[in-house]
């Protein structure tokens, strides 16, 4: 997606069809950025969110509410910040879930009694990666998806967070620094070697 | 062409921090090839959401004085079916902000995940279970309103703060006085629990009180509207026998089908005609809701929905074959073909949606019907797969251990006890073959 819908460099074919609500431009639309929006909810999900359930709800907004968008929309912006409140919302249900459960249940916390030596699996990893992420603050947390995992420059992740390039700069350099706490918290050991 | 970044991504200089993001973006790199299909599927599939207007005038002449100030404003409110139907798709207008019912025309729906939402600043909780969709209604007086479109809803109203709480469904009315409940509402079916406090029920001239552990059910639609009575009566005089169930609590029984059962047998006859000679599941399927629309009300129901969601799987159209298995099995907890269907959803999730989350329950369900025989050792045996595909070990472990109790020499036995092995090692996933 990040060549056929980002920030309004050449509109998509797409675009004016989903506007008016065409059905091939709505696939067409959904091909073209369910893919990013699937990677966001699984890197930014948390515990106890089904990024599938998010990625599926991010994508109704956008559909419903794609008729709305002016000239030369920054699509990738747009999803972005559709996607960043749908989440706060499964996050805010999966926390009281977690509490109202005490603790109970598969997902609701990550195993840190579990030795990652022995094999957890990928989806255990996941897990713990998504808990170590969790340990940051919201804004630390997207900035580090997003220019350090994503790899995209700091204009680019200025332009997802409407914030200035300085700003994510600042941002990437804290959230760089609460990195090494938020493993230690969360029991986080990159590829099962100790941190210390 | 996307012009290029003068100052592209720098990575962390320090050591630690780097080995971390590099880690990170290895362990959180899955394969989302599948998340996407599914999404895209769930994108496709057509609401089950019915529409149907909303607006019951009910008759409050026989109300008790307590209920006379709800049921008038009930009687002039206007009517709230003027705005555009209630899908699936309509549910993000309540997504951006917390799950909240907060005004009238808010909606909440759960589709494959209970949802919980908040009503009056939390005064009151509604969990809906899947496939279920919520709205809120404008106040009834001083009584903030709610109209449970499909599904079920667990409310939750204990609290003091909360004096009362409308929920609706179709024509009936409850009005919650501190208390907890359970309504269904799955095709004209509308049942109600009460798990705690009591709970007056309003539908048509008919009001009626139950407490803690009794249930009420709208006696069938058949019936006609117009002539509604207490469940007791209608159920003695369809000649059905006790109202009551052996609990004691209050259960109407529906009344026999009326129809015409020549020309509904005919046109089942020539469903079952249609598939034994081959026919397409697509071309079964028009079959099967043809017969369904003509005779809602034929002896064959039940397999001729049967039928459909068997040409449905068979069509490919694994998300709706899915959830109209478990709208099957809502509707029909007794039918003979419940356990079949189940068998189909379980399948059709593990198997086609390749969702271990879906089957899961499915599975369960299945284990406590098949019990220790052959079957039963099948599904602890798939419960155990799509158990530790969750990550749930004990229960992988212990289903595993049912199946080989039921069927040691099955065909499962060789794996169930491998994959046992796998589990007690803890070093392996447990999958055979691995």
């Amino acid at each position: 997606m990040r060549q056929g819908a980002n920030s309004g460099v050449g509109e998509p074919a797409w675009l004016a069809g989903l506007r008016e609500g065409r059905p091939q431009d709505r696939e067409a639309f959904v091909a073209a950025t369910l893919p990013q929006v699937v990677g966001w909810c699984n890197r930014l999900s948390g515990p106890g969110v089904d990024g599938e359930d998010v990625a599926h709800e991010v994508m109704l907004i956008a559909l419903d509410k794609a008729h709305a968008l002016g000239p030369e929309p920054n699509i990738q912006g747009w999803l972005f910040a559709i996607t960043r409140r749908v989440l706060a919302n499964y996050r805010r249900r999966a926390w009281v879930k977690r509490i109202r459960d005490t603790f109970g249940g598969p997902d609701a916390f990550v195993d840190k009694t579990s030795n990652p030596e022995q094999a957890l699996g990928a989806r255990q990893r996941a897990d713990l990666a998504r808990a170590c992420l969790d340990q940051l603050s919201r804004r630390h947390r997207e900035v580090l998806v997003l220019y350090d995992l994503e790899e995209r420059s700091a204009r680019e992740v200025g332009e997802l967070l409407d914030i200035r390039e300085d700003a994510v700069r600042a941002l990437v350099m804290r959230a760089r620094r609460n990195l090494k706490r938020a493993a230690r918290k969360a029991g986080y050991r990159p590829d099962g070697k100790g941190l210390e | 062409m996307t012009p290029v970044d003068p100052k592209p991504h720098q990575p962390p200089e320090d050591l630690q921090v780097r080995e971390l993001v590099d880690s990170l973006r290895r362990d959180l790199v899955t394969d989302e090839s599948l998340t996407i299909h599914r999404v895209e599927q769930r994108l496709q599939t057509p609401s089950p959401v019915p529409r149907r207007p909303l607006w019951i005038p009910v008759g409050a002449a026989t109300a008790a004085l307590a209920a006379l100030l709800v049921l008038a404003v009930l009687l002039i409110r206007p009517p709230v079916s003027d705005g555009p139907p209630v899908e699936l798709a309509d549910v993000p207008e309540a997504a951006p902000g917390p799950l909240v019912l907060a005004a009238a025309g808010d909606v909440v729906s759960a589709v494959t995940d209970e949802k919980t939402a908040l009503v009056e600043g939390g005064a009151a909780r509604a969990t809906l279970a899947p496939d279920s969709v919520l709205r809120r209604l404008e106040d009834v007086g001083q009584a903030p309103a709610l109209m449970l479109e499909h599904g079920t809803v667990t409310v939750n109203a204990e609290k003091a703060s909360l004096r009362r709480l409308v929920v609706e469904a179709d024509d009936v009315s409850l009005v919650a006085i501190g208390s907890s409940f359970q309504l269904e509402r799955v095709d004209d079916r509308i049942a109600v629990e009460v798990l705690s406090g009591r709970v007056e029920v309003h539908h048509g001239d008919e009001r009626i009180e139950i407490g803690a552990g009794e249930r009420w059910q709208r006696p069938s639609l058949s019936v006609g509207r117009g002539d509604s009575k207490p469940a007791s009566e209608n159920a003695y005089d369809e000649g059905l026998g006790d109202a009551r169930d052996g609990a004691g609590r209050l259960v109407a029984s529906p009344p026999p089908p009326r129809v015409n059962v020549n020309d509904a047998d005919v046109a089942f006859l020539a469903l079952l005609d249609a598939r034994d000679s081959g026919a397409t599941p697509d071309e079964l399927i028009v079959r099967a809701d043809a017969y369904l629309s003509a005779h809602p009300d034929g002896h064959f129901v039940e397999e001729a929905e049967a039928t459909r969601l068997e040409a449905l799987a068979d069509a490919g159209r694994y998300a709706e074959a899915f959830v109209k298995a478990g709208e099957f099995c809502r509707a029909h907890p007794a039918s003979p073909r419940r356990t079949q269907i189940l068998w189909l959803q379980a399948t059709v999730a593990r198997d086609r949606l390749k969702d271990c989350e879906l089957a899961l329950p499915v599975y369960r369900e299945l284990v406590a019907l098949e019990g220790e025989t052959a079957a039963g050792a099948e599904a602890n045996y798939f419960l155990a797969v799509c158990a530790l595909e969750r990550g749930l070990r004990t229960e992988a472990a212990q289903a595993l251990n049912r199946s080989l109790a039921a069927s040691p020499d099955g065909p499962y036995g060789g794996p169930a006890r491998e994959m046992l092995d796998g589990i007690e090692d803890n070093g392996g996933s447990g999958t055979p073959g691995e």
